[in-house]
């Protein structure tokens, strides 16, 4: 189950961190920002690297940032794989996203492709089809049962008020 | 009540007794793998990902609109088998935006996708005016659910009876069906 603060934060709600990453802590203290794809650029293979990463440009191949955020902009088309701590996308992915942290689909996001994190966000908009597995620990952490019994007290007086018919067996009442 | 063709469209809140009933068949078979054949939806993905340990949205209507080989009857709208197999069907309202025997396709293909089991849950409108206005359903919690218009989404809404909707469903077995009043009604069926 969502963690409780993140579900106090309300849908699509993303925690500082997962802010696109223009002012991350560099190594040394400093501030320091993500490593751009321009949207002039196109990349073909593997994309690898020791720092955040914002990619407006094309890439085809594969995206491996495991230690650091990894953000698609609105300008980005993305035809990779893609691995990050955080992984926000804001443009077009077709392939698949695996967040250490989190994977955030933005209002404008169009992603084809299965998801994987323990966390995953998405904003009202956002187009996504495809697979969302979290991973182990998450899913333990946050899912204690399987759908959790529901609220017999709400369905008591729905039914009381007349609002719904219940025809057991396949066979519909009346209204 | 759910906005005619005429009507500006409204959120509307009710009590679904079918998405309670769906999850207390699911739950009592300890499933955890759901299928969504709606549009991604942050709320329902919230809801879902809770407890679901593998979720799959399909956005089959999209599909609809963007491929090609689905034709406007909605013939070639499939659920992948390799998706499966699943624990949880959620149909919405999906089905009835399309020709009997596009929604018939739709349905074998998430047969097998399914196991023996699986539940499936799916709203279908008994209003007898068609609206070309379509709406989201939203999961508020396990017995909550709200509908949205969805601008974006205009489809010809058909209405069917209860025993066309059961020989469209098999050989899902349509367990409990809930007339409501806001036009809809209910169903929650077991692939025997």
């Amino acid at each position: 189950m969502w963690k409780k603060g993140e579900l106090e934060e309300g849908p699509g709600a993303v925690s500082p961190a997962a802010q696109p990453s223009s002012r991350q802590t560099a190594p040394t203290g400093g501030r320091r920002e993500p490593a751009t794809i321009g949207p002039s650029i196109t990349i073909k293979g593997e994309v690898s690297g020791d720092e955040d990463l914002m990619i407006q440009g094309k890439v085809d191949g594969t995206v491996t940032l495991h230690q650091h955020n990894v953000t698609i902009g609105q300008e980005g088309r993305v035809k990779a794989d893609v691995a990050g701590k955080i992984v926000v996308v804001e443009g077009e992915v077709e392939g698949d996203l695996r967040g250490a942290e989190q994977v955030v689909l933005r209002r404008s996001a169009r992603v084809k492709g299965n998801i994987s994190a323990p966390r995953v966000s998405l904003e009202d908009g956002a187009r996504f089809r495809g697979g969302i597995d979290m991973n182990e620990a998450g899913a333990k952490a946050s899912a204690p049962a399987v759908f959790p019994a529901d609220h017999s007290s709400r369905g008591r007086e729905a039914k009381a008020s007349g609002g719904t018919v219940d025809a057991p067996k396949g066979e519909a009442s009346k209204a | 009540m759910r906005p005619t063709a005429d009507e500006s469209p409204t959120l509307e809140v009710y009590h679904s007794p079918g998405l309670e009933a769906a999850l207390r068949v699911v739950r009592a078979g300890g499933g955890d793998r759901v299928l969504d054949l709606g549009p991604a939806v942050s709320a329902n993905l919230e809801f879902l990902s809770s407890s679901a340990r593998h979720l799959r949205v399909a956005d089959l209507l999209s599909d609809h609109q963007e491929r090609d080989e689905a034709d406007a009857a909605g013939r070639g709208l499939l659920v992948d088998p390799a998706w499966g197999p699943f624990d949880l069907v959620l149909a919405w309202d999906v089905l009835s935006y399309l020709e009997p025997e596009g929604a018939a396709e739709v349905v074998a293909s998430i047969t097998e996708a399914c196991s023996p089991g699986a539940c499936l849950f799916a709203l279908v409108t008994i209003t007898k005016e068609a609206t070309d206005r379509s709406v989201v359903f939203v999961v508020r919690d396990g017995t909550t659910l709200e509908y949205r218009p969805a601008p974006a989404r205009q489809r010809h809404l058909r209405s069917a009876k209860p025993a066309a909707v059961q020989r469209l469903l098999a050989p899902f077995r349509v367990e409990r069906s809930f007339v409501l009043r806001n036009g809809f009604q209910e169903y929650v069926a077991v692939l025997e």
